[in-house]
């Protein structure tokens, strides 16, 4: 089976941890992200008939106090970039980390989860906001850590960019 | 050439230019043609022509296979997965020609197998000798009752220096797991868990970056060991790939540089795999064995008899031996049973065997058992079983076996005195002789054609032809003979005086009753009952015995004189039903008819 290295980023509190806590393999705690610093989850995905490892590094959402620890990012094959639809300023952390990550990692592929889509009503982020980034040429996913909307098809669509094959 | 020169060629005269022609078509050949020759054959070998592309690599095949393996493994690779699959297919189609290729080398390695697990197993079976009759020996069984470990376990953990029970690889930049070996012991426990592996060399690496970058070392240091508990963790970085081993105890440092071997014998085997991990870790199966090289125990060696562990090895193997001898021939002697059992069945008439096992010393039989055939308990004797140790399981069932029909026959038809039934198996056919009752004769001819195996009744019986005056004819003379009386003497069985010409009248019309009642023709029976009495002079017992007496020796007497003793019975009246009290004797006629019952003379 295929192992491949993902790194889960985004701001403080956007819901990476949630994000992907019902649907994957945990063996540690999240105090580790508090510690540590990342935790590490796993997650078998099936890809144009192959399958698949993901190696899920969560890291400690960035915000003014603590910075990304760029060292993790190292042999990441995918970077899964996590917003929060309802504070847009999350939007442009976003983007940051990815130049940050670019820069350290090269061209790698990466997918943009515009998180909590359930709370429509507080819903922050504007639509020409994401079709300029889409003409930026970035893949952007809507999601709901509540409803688990889009979570599966996140981990499907990254899997294809790693591994070079159509999304199904 | 301009326009102004190729108008002057055109004005020139056509003789001119055809020698001109000429000459220039054989200047040109001599200077070119060697290179339109070689234009020629490239054009040739350029053009698609597969038996010379064939000729031309097999040509340079040889060379260049050899020169890429010199370079490096990229060819070995690249021809792999083909190999692989010219093997399968091999294999499928004819498993000999492999199997005779590897035979020389499966010998060894089997052998080898063996004696290593025979070497463990003594090691196991000493250390648990040692220490299975002391006081820490009692106490380890007992820890090894509560954490469910063997008790082997539990000594060798006690007695262990240090076990490498686990030896990951690790890809250094991404963490990704690129091969992990259990030892042997443990396999069982923690292979459940090995699908964790991958998450946990993530984490260690993941541990390894941040204690780098908070301490803010120097980018190629790295944490070299973790120690948690009884475990320690060793670290060995190469260049393309980190090995960690979990060490249970107290290791040498020497222990570092067998793991600083593995680690470079992986990158001597591996490096261009390693260079350019593409995630999938079968790629890496070739490592494996340096991995394992590295799962090393040491254990304290204690003063011990060896002689003492041969000696149980020595005691167990026997007692191994032994018990599977002895089950073994517990299976043959049942073995043995159930065939004897079975042969005994099938000599039974009347009785069809389904099926016969024998499971744990327990026969269990299914027969087919026709009612007339051998009762279930006497077949279970003739089979040489017992009751206890049988499961008989009997469905009925009709034979068509002749002497079975017979005796459903007779059973059915209940044939009276003097008819004989027999039965010819051939056609079936069921054949009543003799004679008797009309009644019966029609019963018979009724009943006969619907017993099972009986396709045809002959009736052969003959009619009984008892006409009413033949009846009273008969009363008359039992009534005569009834009439006879006799007296003894008192307190004897002698007859008075003048008795005698008495006896030879009661003979002859004895006679002539039992000739008139001829059973051949009337079907009927005669019983003459000889009736003696007493006077009241005597004990109750004494008169008993003297009337027995009497009736005894008037039969006697009557026999003695030619009256058939089949038809006469002394008859001994009880004290409380005496229906006269002399010295007499009488006679009481019975007029039986054949098989139902009996008539009174009178």
């Amino acid at each position: 089976m295929i192992q491949k290295k993902i790194c889960m980023l985004g701001s403080f509190a956007v819901g990476k941890t949630s994000l992907v806590r019902r649907f994957v393999q945990s063996m540690f705690t999240d105090k580790y992200l508090t510690t540590v610093g990342v935790k590490i989850d796993k997650k078998q995905v099936v890809c144009a008939g192959t399958e698949v490892s993901l190696l899920l590094w969560d890291l400690y959402g960035e915000d003014e106090f603590q910075r990304v620890q760029t060292t993790y990012l190292r042999g990441s094959s995918g970077i899964l970039l996590v917003a929060d639809g309802t504070r847009a300023a999350t939007i442009e952390k976003a983007r940051e980390l990815k130049d940050r990550a670019h820069s350290t990692l090269g061209p790698i592929p990466y997918l943009l989860l515009i998180n909590k889509c359930d709370l429509a009503s507080e819903w922050e982020v504007s639509t020409e906001q994401l079709l300029q980034l889409e003409q930026e040429g970035w893949q952007i996913l809507r999601t709901s850590a509540k409803s688990g909307e889009g979570v599966e098809q996140a981990f499907l669509s990254i899997t294809n960019q790693m591994l070079g094959t159509r999304s199904p | 050439m301009t326009a102004a020169s190729r108008d002057h060629d055109q004005e020139r005269p056509a003789a001119t230019a055809n020698t001109s022609s000429g000459e220039l078509q054989e200047l040109r050949s001599l200077l070119i043609q060697p290179e339109r020759d070689d234009i020629e054959a490239l054009k040739q070998q350029l053009s698609y022509r597969p038996e010379v592309d064939a000729r031309s690599v097999a040509t340079v095949l040889p060379a260049a296979v050899t020169l890429a393996a010199d370079k490096s493994d990229r060819l070995g690779q690249a021809m792999g997965p083909t190999i692989e699959k010219a093997l399968t297919t091999s294999v499928r189609r004819n498993p000999e020609v492999i199997t005779e290729a590897i035979f020389p080398i499966i010998g060894g390695a089997i052998s080898r197998a063996v004696k290593e697990a025979l070497l463990r197993l003594m090691q196991q079976t000493s250390y648990a000798l040692d220490h299975s009759f002391s006081l820490r020996g009692w106490k380890w069984r007992i820890e090894a009752l509560a954490t469910g470990k063997p008790f082997s376990e539990v000594v060798l953990l006690h007695s262990l220096v240090y076990r490498v029970e686990q030896v990951f690889l690790i890809h250094p930049e991404s963490g990704l797991l690129l091969q992990h070996v259990i030892a042997d012991s443990l396999a069982a426990s923690l292979e459940a868990n090995a699908q964790d592996a991958a998450m946990v060399t993530s984490m260690l690496t993941a541990i390894q970056d941040f204690v780098r970058d908070s301490f803010r070392v120097e980018s190629k240091a790295a944490l070299d060991s973790i120690e948690v508990g009884d475990l320690t963790v060793w670290i060995e970085r190469g260049p393309h790939a980190v090995l960690a081993g979990v060490i249970r105890g107290a290791a040498p440092l020497s222990l570092r540089s067998v793991f600083r071997t593995a680690l470079e014998q992986c990158h001597r085997d591996a490096l261009d795999i390693l260079k350019s991990f593409s995630g999938d870790p079968d790629e890496l199966q070739l490592v494996r064995p340096h991995l394992e090289s590295c799962l090393q125990v040491h254990q304290r060696k204690e003063e011990r008899s060896a002689l003492m562990t041969w000696l149980v090895l020595s005691a167990l193997v026997l007692g191994s031996g032994y018990a599977l001898t002895r089950s073994m021939l517990i299976q043959r002697q049942q073995a043995a049973r159930l065939r004897y059992a079975i042969t005994q069945v099938h000599k039974q008439k009347g009785i069809v065997l389904l099926d016969a096992s024998e499971q744990n010393g327990r026969f269990s039989l299914r027969i087919l058992r026709d009612p007339d055939a051998i009762a279930e308990p006497e077949l279970i004797r003739v089979m040489g079983l017992s009751q206890p140790e049988t499961s008989l399981v009997t469905m009925p069932y009709l034979t068509m076996e002749p002497s079975f029909v017979l005796r459903r026959a007779e059973r059915a038809l209940r044939p009276p005195q003097g008819v004989v039934l027999s039965y010819r198996a051939e056609d079936g056919v069921l054949i009543s002789n003799g004679m008797a009752l009309p009644d019966w004769i029609s019963d018979a001819q009724r009943i006969g054609t619907v017993i099972a195996g009986v396709q045809k009744y002959e009736c052969l019986t003959q009619p009984i032809l008892r006409t009413r005056s033949l009846l009273s004819l008969l009363a008359d003379k039992a009534r005569r003979v009834e009439a006879i009386e006799f007296t003894f003497r008192a307190g004897s069985t002698e007859l008075l005086p003048g008795q005698e010409s008495k006896l030879a009248s009661a003979v002859a019309e004895m006679k002539e009753l039992l000739r008139m009642a001829d059973p051949d023709r009337s079907g009927l029976l005669i019983t003459i009952e000889v009736i003696a009495y007493t006077d009241p002079i005597g004990t109750v017992d004494y008169n008993q015995k003297l009337r027995e007496s009497r009736a005894n020796e008037m039969r006697l007497w009557l026999s003695n004189a030619g009256v058939d003793a089949r038809h006469l019975k002394p008859v001994v009246i009880g004290p409380d039903k005496l229906a006269r009290i002399d010295r007499a004797a009488s006679f009481h006629v019975v007029i039986h008819e054949p098989k139902d019952g009996t008539k009174d003379a009178k």
